[in-house]
């Protein structure tokens, strides 16, 4: 798949030179400014297929700056005060203990015609972990990516981690092995796979007795 | 197990071997369908590959670009 993806690039590039090659001797032979088309025809063959690399880091940019983090409302020490006796008695629904990944039950929803996807994962009789997928746009392919540590009993998040990933979209996702656009891809907004860590590591606290 | 069983069996573990499943506390069915990192799978699929199969072991992407994972199935499939 990648020299697939390698010959078409390099294909573009040869027709793109030719383009602009043709466009110098356009303008030569009608007394125009020869730079000046060169460089426009350039410009739109660079457009036809990169226009939205550069809008795509901006708001991409915009977005971790204003909504990604990751948050802690509870610490499992003041959940235990609020609520003595109770984590002792939960069972983890783990179906992997011991496994290299948790496995938990879940459910799904999606909403907002296809463009928001939520995976209801149940870490135990009293907590959810949420994972809510949602494109933030339909002009350039960002997702914003939410997960958050749900007490079922109180309807409260316990802690939430937010992050964007750019170069697909929930509504439309393509693979594998992913978007065309390889170059539009980020997984992450700038030290966002630390803080997904910290987030797991926050949040399987309270996933109770293993069975 | 029928060849087109087999080649199904085949392909979806091709296609869940793109899913990142480095952190063990991210659950297999959210990396199967975290779209920006390479999970590709609809919620139906998901459903269906972790009633079967689990993560083993897992390689994420070297610098060269090599990542591997291991899965086992959990039940018969015949």
């Amino acid at each position: 798949m990648g020299l697939v993806v390698f010959m078409a690039i390099g294909v573009y590039l040869l027709i793109s030179l030719a383009v602009v090659a043709w466009t110098v001797v356009y303008a030569q032979k009608h007394g125009k400014r020869a730079w000046l088309w060169a460089s426009a025809a350039a410009f739109v063959m660079y457009n036809l297929v990169f226009w939205d690399w550069i809008p795509t880091v901006v708001v991409h940019k915009y977005y971790c700056e204003k909504e990604a983090g990751f948050w802690i409302y509870k610490t499992l020490d003041q959940w235990k005060a609020e609520n003595p006796g109770v984590m002792e008695g939960l069972v983890s629904y783990n179906k992997n203990p011991g496994g290299f990944n948790v496995d938990w039950p879940f459910q799904y929803k999606k909403e907002d015609d296809g463009h928001s996807k939520t995976i209801i994962n149940h870490i135990n009789e009293r907590f959810d972990e949420l994972f809510i997928q949602q494109d933030v746009t339909e002009l350039v392919p960002i997702i914003r990516k939410e997960n958050v540590l749900w007490d079922k009993n109180k309807n409260q998040a316990i802690a939430r981690y937010v992050d964007f990933g750019t170069g697909n979209s929930v509504k439309n996702t393509i693979g594998p092995p992913g978007p065309l656009k390889f170059w539009l891809n980020n997984s992450s907004c700038m030290g966002g796979k630390a803080k997904q860590i910290n987030f797991g590591k926050f949040y399987i606290q309270f996933k109770g007795a293993e069975k | 197990m029928s060849m087109i069983q087999d080649l199904f069996q085949q392909a979806q573990l091709a296609e869940a071997a793109y899913a990142d499943f480095s952190n063990p506390n991210v659950s297999t069915a959210n990396a199967l369908q975290d779209a920006n990192n390479g999970g590709s799978f609809s919620e139906a699929q998901a459903a269906t590959f972790v009633a079967d199969w689990s993560v083993v072991s897992h390689q994420p992407d070297t610098l060269n670009g090599f990542s591997a994972t291991v899965f086992r199935i959990d039940k018969s499939l015949n």
